[in-house]
């Protein structure tokens, strides 16, 4: 019974830490924008990260350490750097978003300006990261990310029209009214939204943080394959609330409000405060899982003792490195930038530097020094093969599309 | 897996000494394998007869002018009575790979600025030791 529990419990969690700002505002913004034409980058991504997110798991329960403690290793200490350093500015980037989307959270369920929200936020991230459990920490933020159900829920009372939804998912062409290249930009973005790579930084530090042994790999990915595949049926709910109710009034989303207006529409001041809910709990997750993967990275690259479950004292370069990371944030979001805009580059980025964090895990997965007969199936190398060529693909044309398209002007 | 298993067998420095974690006796993290001393008695060949770790020592391996500013800055924070980058010797070594593992303590030295981060300024914070 225990052991059930503990399942369900972790692949709740999974489902419910799926989601975070990016995926909230790529599903909406492309939702109400391009109907479900691009519905197909969805269950592309999730493949792609259910796949890795596999093999980092698997190194990390077999071999005891972290994907990104091995990169140093394999890459050298030259490349390895740079790798370090275009991951942690584009991890860094993505926590102030998250930061961003905590605070816009907070101005809906309160009315005051997200930017006296910024501090607080960050205040309570890292009052958590410095203080708060492990595993208290991932449940909390993951079961009450569930509350991002109401989007299916709000989907199926607004009563859309299925066949016309399916027929849009089917075109695999953009709406007449838009452009080739715009709709591909969108694509990319959602990509990288679905394919986040520090949550899968987090992931694997996370697996040493809880001592995860070759026993623990059946719970790991029998979450990762449940948990991951229903976070994508989530994020397809957000984009067809988008399409079946906000594309039709021409509603362009340029806030985060905006992105809960269907569950508004469909369930009224209920599902606005379980949506407020989710949005919170999935953006101050997000926020922690970055911040720590920030810290994770520098302290793995450098070899410095690291460690959530340690006490601060013990890791005090880990430590200090994600209190400065989210006070770089913090300046960085009271700015002033469009928090949204925010969101829109740092999934953009994220997709352009995604063979940066996969393409060692491939490699360190096939490794039989670390992993011993458990490397990489022939299947598992065939299918992961073609994805890096996707992302290598992806990741070239993201920026000049980014350009040219005026980020999707 | 025996010990010293490297040792009589070939193996190249660049993979698998260098970069790689070391840890102590307790295991717990001393830092990378940054770079490595190399010394010559007499006609002989060169032996490798230490380990730095000291992120400064990094510097040199890195290419041009990031190299040289990279080890400027970092030595610097080295403490006064160690100006120099910590040395393993090659002895202490148990085994290499995957891990670096060490027969002795971490050596002296090793961690200095972090430990008095950790001393004077992190366990000031409240809930640091908890």
């Amino acid at each position: 019974m225990r052991l059930v529990l503990s399942f369900t419990l972790g692949m709740l969690t999974a489902v419910g830490g799926f989601l975070d700002i990016g995926d909230l505002v790529a599903n909406a913004v492309i939702g109400s924008r391009f109907g479900m034409s691009l519905a197909w980058v969805i269950p592309v991504g999730i493949i792609g990260i259910t796949l890795f997110t596999e093999m980092a798991a698997r190194v990390t329960a077999v071999s005891g350490r972290a994907v990104f403690d091995l990169v140093r290793e394999r890459l050298g200490a030259r490349a390895g750097l740079a790798n370090l350093l275009a991951s942690y500015v584009i991890t860094l980037l993505t926590m102030s978003a998250q930061i961003g989307g905590i605070a816009l959270a907070l101005e809906l369920a309160s009315g005051i300006h997200y930017l006296l929200w910024v501090p607080v936020a960050v205040a309570l991230v890292w009052i958590v990261v410095w203080r708060m459990p492990f595993g208290w920490m991932e449940k909390t933020y993951g079961l009450l990310g569930l509350a991002l159900v109401v989007f299916g829920v709000a989907l199926w009372q607004l009563g859309p029209d299925w066949g016309g939804l399916m027929t849009s998912a089917a075109s695999l062409s953009p709406p007449p009214n838009e452009e080739w290249s715009v709709w591909a930009y969108y694509g990319i973005a959602l990509f990288g939204a679905t394919m986040t790579p520090y949550s899968v930084l987090f992931f694997s530090s996370s697996g040493v943080e809880e001592k995860w042994t070759p026993r623990d790999l059946a719970t790991a990915r029998i979450n990762i394959f449940f948990g991951f595949p229903v976070g994508g049926l989530l994020a397809l709910a957000i984009m067809g609330c988008a399409a079946v109710w906000l594309m039709p009034a021409s509603v362009q989303v340029e806030d985060l409000g905006q992105v809960a207006l269907p569950v508004v529409a469909a369930l009224g001041r209920i599902g606005l405060i379980v949506v407020l809910v989710g949005f919170f709990a999935a953006t101050f997750g997000a926020a922690l899982e970055s911040a720590l993967a920030s810290g994770y990275g520098l302290a793995q690259y450098f070899g410095w003792p690291w460690g959530k479950t340690k006490p601060p004292e013990q890791v005090p370069y880990f430590q200090l490195a994600i209190l400065l990371g989210l006070l770089a944030g913090t300046l960085f979001i009271l700015t002033g930038l469009d928090p949204i805009k925010v969101v829109e580059y740092s999934i953009v980025l994220s997709a352009g530097a995604l063979p940066l964090t996969y393409l060692p895990i491939f490699v360190v997965a096939n490794d039989r020094g670390y992993l011993g007969d458990r490397v990489n199936s022939r299947f598992t190398n065939i299918v992961g093969s073609v994805y890096l060529v996707l992302l290598l693909a992806v990741s070239i044309v993201a920026i000049p599309l980014m350009l040219y398209t005026k980020a999707g002007q | 897996m025996p010990e010293n298993q490297e040792r009589g067998t070939t193996f190249r420095i660049g993979f698998t000494v260098l970069d790689r974690q070391i840890v102590d006796r307790d295991g717990g993290h001393v830092g990378k394998a940054d770079d490595v001393e190399f010394s010559r008695e007499g006609e002989g060949p060169p032996t490798m007869t230490a380990l730095l770790t000291d992120t400064a020592a990094l510097g040199p391996r890195l290419s041009g002018r990031l190299g040289k500013l990279w080890r400027t800055v970092l030595s610097r924070l080295r403490p006064f009575d160690h100006d120099e980058p910590v040395r393993i010797p090659v002895g202490d070594v148990e085994v290499f790979s995957p891990t670096t593992r060490l027969s002795t303590p971490a050596p002296e030295g090793s961690r200095a600025a972090e430990r008095w981060l950790g001393r004077n300024v992190i366990s000031r914070i409240p809930g640091a030791r908890r």
